[in-house]
């Protein structure tokens, strides 16, 4: 079967697994409603309990959504990170972005705790405009701070490491705030730190679903250039390509996908960097032009497959969604770096 | 030389490569810097290591600014070239190394096309045919489905060559192509890059350590000489009028005029000269010259090796002192005078 054909086939084939999945994720949860009533409700018929109705059309329907997008905007902007590195560990973690994103989300919590207003109390007073807020700003300070060192610094391994080194020192500032802050805003902080694709309500989405999109658009926007990149700065700057303008456009699309998922859902581990691999594995493929879609999708997608997994079917119990997709994504990262051994030298 | 009448690609004036070392310090590499690159040229740039060669390049194909002077390229300014402008006019292969395990030797080679097809890279039926025409030029027909993490130095350098064909330049410039190739390679990567200078009247400009290879395929030699200066000649001309020998030769490394190579400058304790198949003697004499024997050509020598054909085996027959004695292989007769 030529290349094209079954590429094609194996994307027909992860949509549909999306599309199911996105379906059983809405008609899993911790309270148990009949599938006949969700689909009631889902066609816009009265259910028998209005309580079923609300929680499928307020909690499960935007759950699934921000599952759906969360996964497809971390595995992009881990694509992203990894091409702009030529580093196959590379994700959103690095750079900063999440770091950033938690020290801001830190700050509020715990600077308001210290005041004496709780999480609980914070968002009901700001709905949650406080920790969002707080998380892009994060995210964006950091980004910021990388886009002007990357003006001056041309290694992007040099990048990588300042990155990760902004991380640990942001690591630091939390740390200290954690130690000086009460109990119940250090837990309500915890609580965030576990990821949680539940917590985003329809208003939430509104904000979201614009970012989020635009982010992935722009990345597929410079898909050729990503192409090029691959090859290295010196072979891209002489197909023509302004490398000083595709970083930025990295940065900020990265620094979307990645800050705004993590304002929302708190720091999601493993999906960033697992999706890329397993996409470019499974289509054998390395354009970006097929690339971002089917990583879109593949990320969407395991994400979803988390979510469920975290609702622990036939139990009323739900488990942190960070667990859940650390348990599933560092296994398949292992298992990429065992059975890639040139793993490595692929990317240098 | 006189190049009246021809095309110039690139032509430098008064050029000075280097690099800035802080704010203020620049360390110049080279000075006064007068080069032109013609279309058809193949060139070969050779000088000893940490001569500049790079430098020169980069600075050349616009990779880095240069310290002062001006660089034209197709009678316009190269720093008013937009990056795009540039890409079409010199394509570059590189000592870089990349590997990326799920792209195909032709995805690679598409990649060419890149500074023609707009910001999405969409691929046109003629990008198509000019893609197709790159694979073909450089016989990679056969592989262009094949991932490029699968195949060999000297395919994957192929394929770069023909991305850069794909690139559709007047000019491109290759740094050390022949460099962790194998032999066979190395002359087939050559004779491939001969032949694109010739059927494409493209320029070629690349850097070489394989000192015989370039001798033997460049039309014009740059060389860069330990003052740091650039000879420009044709390779035979080099080695004629001495600055080749005088460039390269070091305490136990001696350029042979006659032969074109280098040799490992022995110590000759003994002569002798050789007689019979051509070449069979051919070897012969590179085997004594390596135990450090002298080769007389004058065949008048009272001690000779006589090589005879005849009997469909090869045998050589050492005369020495008076003394006759047989051998049937170059190794036996090379231990044998080792002894003695």
């Amino acid at each position: 079967m030529p290349k094209s054909k079954r590429t094609k086939y194996i994307v027909i084939l992860l949509g549909i697994l999306l599309c199911v999945s996105f379906i059983f994720d809405i008609f899993l949860g911790s309270v148990h409603i009949p599938p006949s009533e969700i689909l009631n409700i889902l066609v816009g018929n009265p259910s028998s309990k209005t309580s079923w109705t609300t929680i499928v059309t307020e909690f499960r329907i935007p759950k699934a959504i921000t599952a759906l997008l969360a996964g497809s905007a971390l595995s992009v902007c881990g694509l992203l990170m990894q091409t702009f590195f030529r580093n196959p560990l590379a994700g959103p973690f690095v750079l900063g972005i999440t770091s950033g994103a938690s020290l801001g989300v830190a700050i509020v919590i715990l600077t308001a705790g210290a005041v004496g207003i709780d999480i609980i109390l914070l968002n009901k007073l700001t709905g949650k405009i406080g920790t969002t807020v707080a998380a892009g700003a994060g995210a964006g300070v950091v980004l910021l701070l990388i886009a002007i060192v990357a003006r001056k610094i041309t290694s992007n391994v040099t990048l990588l490491i300042l990155g990760l080194m902004l991380g640990h020192l942001i690591g630091a500032f939390e740390s200290i705030l954690k130690f000086f802050s009460t109990a119940e805003s250090l837990q309500g902080y915890v609580f965030w730190g576990l990821g949680n694709f539940g917590g985003v309500v329809w208003n939430d989405l509104f904000v979201m679903i614009p970012l989020i999109v635009t982010g992935l658009i722009l990345s597929f926007l410079i898909s050729k250039q990503l192409n090029a990149m691959l090859l290295g700065d010196n072979y891209a700057t002489n197909m023509g390509v302004n490398i000083k303008l595709v970083r930025l456009l990295i940065i900020i699309g990265g620094g979307i996908l990645g800050g705004v998922i993590t304002a929302f859902c708190g720091p999601i581990a493993f999906l960033g960097i697992a999706v890329p691999h397993l996409t470019r594995n499974l289509l054998n493929e390395s354009d970006h032009k097929i690339l971002i879609p089917a990583v879109c999708i593949v990320g969407g997608l395991l994400a979803l497959i988390c979510d469920i997994i975290s609702q622990l079917p036939g139990n009323d119990q739900t488990l942190p969604i960070n667990a859940v997709t650390s348990l599933i994504g560092a296994p398949v990262v292992i298992w990429i770096i065992i059975s890639q051994r040139n793993l490595k030298a692929s990317f240098t | 030389m006189n190049d009246l009448g021809k095309k110039h690609i690139i032509k430098t004036t008064n050029l000075s490569v280097g690099y800035h070392a802080g704010e203020k310090d620049e360390i110049r590499v080279l000075d006064n810097v007068n080069l032109t690159i013609n279309a058809g040229e193949l060139i070969c740039l050779i000088g000893p290591n940490g001569c500049g060669k790079s430098t020169l390049i980069r600075t050349i194909t616009g990779m880095q600014p240069p310290i002062s002077g001006a660089i034209t390229v197709n009678d316009s300014e190269l720093e008013k070239l937009s990056r795009n402008e540039l890409a079409k006019i010199i394509s570059v292969v590189l000592t870089d190394y990349f590997s990326i395990s799920n792209m195909t030797v032709f995805s690679l080679v598409s990649m060419g096309r890149y500074p023609h097809n707009g910001w999405f890279g969409r691929l046109s039926s003629s990008d198509l045919e000019i893609i197709n025409n790159a694979i073909e030029l450089t016989g990679l027909n056969e592989l262009k489905n094949k991932n490029i993490s699968e195949l060999s130095d000297g395919i994957r350098q192929k394929s770069m060559i023909a991305r850069a064909l794909a690139q559709d330049t007047a000019m491109v410039f290759l740094d050390e192509p022949t460099a962790f190739i194998d032999l066979p390679g190395k002359i087939e990567i050559m004779h491939l890059l001969r032949k694109l200078a010739f059927k494409t009247s493209k320029a070629v400009l690349l850097s070489t350590h394989d000192l015989d290879l370039a001798l033997q395929s460049a039309d014009k030699i740059w060389l860069i000489t330990p003052e740091k200066k650039i000879i420009i000649d044709s390779p035979e001309d080099l080695i004629l009028n001495g600055e080749f020998e005088r460039v390269f030769n070091k305490k136990d490394v001696k350029f042979n005029k006659q032969k074109g190579t280098f040799k490992i400058d022995s110590h000759f304790k003994r002569k002798l000269s050789v007689k019979g198949d051509k070449t069979a003697a051919f070897w012969t004499e590179r085997a004594l010259e390596r135990i450090g024997i002298a080769i007389d050509t004058t065949q008048e020598n009272k001690n000779f090796i006589k090589i005879d054909a005849s009997n469909g085996k090869l045998t050589w027959d050492l005369n020495l002192d008076s003394q006759t004695n047989k051998f049937y292989s170059i190794n036996n007769l090379v231990n044998y005078l080792k002894q003695l």
